[in-house]
């Protein structure tokens, strides 16, 4: 029992951190969205940047939007398992690895490296991998690569032995696989090189190996005829989703094939991740070590090889828990990751693991009217524009719920069933910011001074910030904190961080309410997304972005700090509950109302002012008898 | 009783939820003003459009039958004439601010009929005929809730009948087909400003249809998500019903009004506006509206 509990505790900590991260992540890309300009009238845009910047701010502002959806679905996770929804997270900015191995958690202005910042938080955990082996087989320090017989040999010895290895074949990339070839565009893959590896492949001898077992065995000395049925021809013709699919396979392996100095091929493994034995990240760990026994020498890769590494550990020691509640801790450390991908496989297999080890019943504790959908929420939008948020109420819902993080996001989960509401691969976080960055790329070719944002200042704060200092040092790690001196910007901020404050108030007590029965909790249903956030919040932050940070009108812009003042609780019972909201709408209304009177308001400032103080008449007639009272 | 029957295609550039209300560019919703169009607006045209889109219905809102009792009036002077909302109409919900979503009132409803500057008829619906000046931000839910919209989900056969659009889907490909062709023929000869404007614009109208597609031909449309994938399609098909009352208070001295019917109406009654807007075509930013207004009419002399 007391090991279940810890149990509980260590997925409890893990699901936190999810929550924390699809919250942080959702700030900045809604920074990035707020930043950008309008439209042409600003910066005198070409036609094509014009369009540009609104599909930018579009896809940011999707994006930002599914990470709303993640955290739902986490929280939901944690209710069902019995633990409270976590709105909570550490201030922003962070430094990279903070969280694993990501990229520093900051709020900028959209740019290229923003881009290319988001561009490495949704990478897909196969390419993290693939990077890293692609630097290992590069950076022999004084050899060559290895020939292709050693290195499969090598390979095959490692992973085969562990029996978890399902399917391998080989083919390039970008013929049948649009998805994760896009790195490897300059490698210039060579195609009759293609075919002479094909060969060599299959003509490997596998008994040196001491495969007896594995279906690559089977795949390899029957070419013709794999595991599945399917014929190599049509194997290789699929699209890798596809094939997974057939398979029931849900993870890649990607390694290089090096031929005359060049990347001719890629020999792609596709395997169950969480197989009986072995994890992926073991696996990879021995077959970085086979490719690169030199890597610890202080080499370009050895960075990389302590991720791999790291990962590895994370893998194994999940499968032992027991001993004791600081070695569950260390062992189940949540911050051992080198993808947002990885990490939720790793809370996968945890919640496999626990669920295994015991009863449905008793993992997942879920009373339904506790858990929020979408309908729940108040949303309902044409097709890929929705938000899917579904209920958690056992091992396979959990999973699914977790499958469809990893599909929106990264895109890389080709489990069969999994795929998410919102649609296919290429609609994931990763692919459409790639997608961003190839667009902004061509366009900065055409013109190098195109800057599809405003000049918003990096990590704001302001004097009186409960958070000033927290970054001073953190100087180097993250891009300078920059303080708003602008009296006015300052009270907009502070307006636009107590609707943000009051948002994450009501969603947590929206949370923590009967979805079901409670009149309280349908009405914050109707209100916490839209109107606060979509009518208040939004049009807030764009505003405050066009306003000077500084004495200068003409300098740089502020941005929305997102700060909380204070701790994200629970309303302790729903009299305070109705009684707390009316007041704080009714001060930030009042706030509003009082910027949008000042000179240099901009002239959006009063459609939300009328809109707050609708709200606040709204929640007082709801409200029974604080009509009367006041 | 005089029915003055009305329909005719409407433009109303508005962005769609989750964008906010005002958003100028639609960013998050399924419209938006495309390169080298002005902001959004949300003004209810049924004349005049504003930057009309290529290969969209031809905007036009007109008297289409005029009937004392059950008896048509074959030869009245109103057939044809020009019917119009003023002061700038638009649909309002404010993302639940005003009214729940989806359920859009319009404001203000100043209903006219005739030349713009002589109308013919004209009356308002006003929250307080004893004071007009109130709006809808003075007035409490219950108040709105007669003035929301009431969607119609089963009336698709009607709407086919009207607009002769039977099937969405087709006409939305039909649509694509022609933009396709339209953006190809300028792509032979995009050396101008504007006609790169119009490659950049016709680039995301077909983004934004290609979606469409996207929803019905992959496997999402089998499944649960069936009905919300197919929505902007199903939009095409249905309509939104409202009926509110003319309440103004009238003194204007009609009988010396040039028409005939004018000279006969009621002006102490309040009228019924009745009409459905439905068929609303995201890519042009079009809808149609059919409807009538009910007049009383004096007893007869």
């Amino acid at each position: 029992m007391a090991d279940f509990a810890m149990s509980r505790r260590a997925l409890m900590m893990r699901l936190s951190q999810a929550s924390e991260m699809e919250h942080a992540i959702c700030l900045q890309y809604l920074y990035a969205a707020f930043s950008m300009k309008k439209d042409a009238s600003e910066g005198n845009l070409s036609p094509d940047e014009a369009a540009f910047v609104q599909d930018a701010a579009s896809v940011l502002l999707l994006i930002a939007r599914q990470e709303m959806e993640h955290l739902n679905l986490v929280c939901n996770i944690l209710t069902a398992i019995g633990c409270p929804p976590h709105l909570k997270r550490p201030p922003l900015p962070q430094p990279a690895q903070f969280y694993g191995e990501l990229e520093a958690f900051q709020l900028t202005r959209f740019s290229k490296s923003a881009l290319e910042r988001f561009i490495e938080i949704e990478k897909p955990e196969h390419m993290h991998l693939e990077h890293a082996l692609l630097t290992a087989v590069k950076k022999q320090p004084g050899q060559g690569p290895l020939s292709l017989e050693a290195m499969l040999e090598q390979f095959m010895g490692v992973s085969c032995t562990e029996g978890s290895l399902q399917y391998a074949e080989a083919w390039l990339g970008d013929e049948h696989d649009s998805h994760v070839g896009s790195n490897w565009h300059s490698e210039g893959l060579n195609v009759p090189a293609f075919q002479k590896i094909q060969d060599q492949f299959r003509g490997i001898s596998l008994s040196k190996s001491g495969i007896t077992s594995s279906l690559l065995a089977t795949a390899l000395r029957k070419p013709n005829q794999l595991h599945s049925g399917a014929r190599v021809e049509e194997v290789l013709k699929a699209p890798r989703r596809k094939l997974a699919r057939q398979a029931d396979l849900n993870t890649t392996a990607i390694v290089p094939i090096i031929v005359d100095g060049k990347i001719a091929a890629r020999l792609v493994f596709v395997y169950k991740t969480y197989a009986a034995k072995t994890e992926d990240d073991l696996f990879l760990k021995a077959l970085f070590r086979s490719l690169n026994p030199s890597a610890t020498d202080g080499t370009g890769a050895t960075k990389l090889s302590k991720q791999i590494e790291k990962a590895a550990r994370l893998s194994m020691e999940t499968k032992s828990l027991g001993g004791g509640i600081q070695q569950v801790e260390k062992e189940q450390s949540p911050r051992n990751f080198t993808s947002l991908g990885g990490f939720y496989r790793a809370l996968k297999k945890q919640i496999q693991d626990i669920h295994g080890r015991n009863d449905n019943e008793a993992l997942f504790l879920n009373d339904p009217k506790y858990q929020v959908t979408d309908p729940n929420l108040g949303i309902d939008l044409p097709g890929w524009k929705n938000m899917y948020v579904s209920e958690v109420n056992d091992l396979e819902s959990a999973l699914a719920a977790i499958d469809q993080i990893i599909e929106e996001g990264e895109g890389s989960s080709i489990q069969e069933g999994t795929q998410s509401p919102n649609g296919g691969l290429h609609d994931n976080h990763y692919a459409r910011f790639v997608g961003l960055k190839e667009e902004y790329d061509r366009l900065l070719k055409i013109n190098p001074d195109f800057d599809p944002a405003r000049q918003v200042i990096s990590n704001p704060f302001f004097e009186n910030s409960p958070y000033i200092g927290w970054s001073e040092g953190r100087k180097g790690e993250i891009e300078t904190p920059e303080q708003l001196t602008n009296s006015f910007a300052i009270r907009a901020c502070d307006l636009f961080d107590g609707v943000y404050e009051l948002s994450v108030f009501l969603l947590i007590d929206f949370m923590n309410r009967d979805q079901e029965s409670n009149e309280l909790s349908a009405f914050l249903g109707s209100i916490i997304f839209a109107p606060l956030m979509t009518q208040i919040l939004r049009p807030l932050g764009e505003e405050i972005t066009r306003l000077p940070a500084g004495d200068d009108p003409k300098g740089r812009r502020a941005g929305p700090p997102f700060v909380l003042h204070f701790d994200v609780q629970s309303f302790p019972h729903e009299k305070a509950a109705r009684i707390l909201m009316v007041e704080r709408v009714q001060e930030l209304s009042e706030n509003c109302r009082a910027l949008s009177e000042e000179e240099e308001a901009p002239a959006r400032f009063k459609s939300i002012s009328r809109n707050l103080e609708h709200i606040h008449r709204t929640l007082k007639i709801e409200f029974v008898g604080l009509e009367k009272e006041s | 009783m005089l029915t003055i029957e009305f329909e005719g295609w409407f433009q109303c550039r508005l962005p769609g939820d989750p964008d906010p209300a005002d958003e100028p560019r639609g960013l998050s919703g399924a419209t938006f003003a495309t390169v080298g169009e002005p902001d959004l607006d949300r003004i209810i045209r049924f004349h005049d459009p504003v930057a009309p889109r290529s290969h969209g219905p031809t905007v036009g809102v007109f008297v289409s039958r005029v009937l004392r009792g059950n008896s048509a009036i074959s030869d009245s002077s109103l057939l044809g004439q020009k019917v119009r909302f003023e002061r700038n109409a638009k649909f309002l919900e404010e993302n639940g601010v005003i009214a729940p979503v989806n359920l859009a009132i319009i404001e203000p409803i100043d209903f006219c009929i005739g030349p713009p500057d002589e109308p013919l008829l004209r009356r308002s619906c006003f929250w307080d005929p004893e004071d007009p000046e109130k709006s809808v931000y003075d007035v409490d839910a219950q108040q709105i809730a007669p003035r929301q919209t009431m969607p119609d989900l089963s009336s698709a056969h009607i709407v086919a009948a009207v607009t002769g659009i039977s099937d969405p889907v087709d006409f939305l490909r039909t649509r694509r087909n022609i933009l396709v062709e339209e953006k190809e023929n300028i792509l032979n000869d995009p050396d101008s400003e504007e006609k790169r404007v119009s490659i950049a614009a016709l680039t995301q109208r077909l983004a934004s249809l290609q979606l469409v597609f996207d929803g019905v031909d992959n496997d999402i449309c089998k499944d649960q998500w069936d009905w919300r994938a197919r929505r902007n399609i199903m939009l095409l098909a249905v309509c939104a019903r409202y009926r509110v009352s003319l309440n103004e208070i009238l003194s204007p001295d009609t009988s010396t009004a040039s028409l005939a019917c004018i000279r006969e109406i009621n002006i102490e009654n309040e009228w019924t506006l009745d009409f459905w807007m439905g068929a609303w075509d995201n890519d042009a930013l079009c809808g149609y509206v059919k409807g009538a207004v009910y007049v009383p009419c004096l007893p007869a002399s």
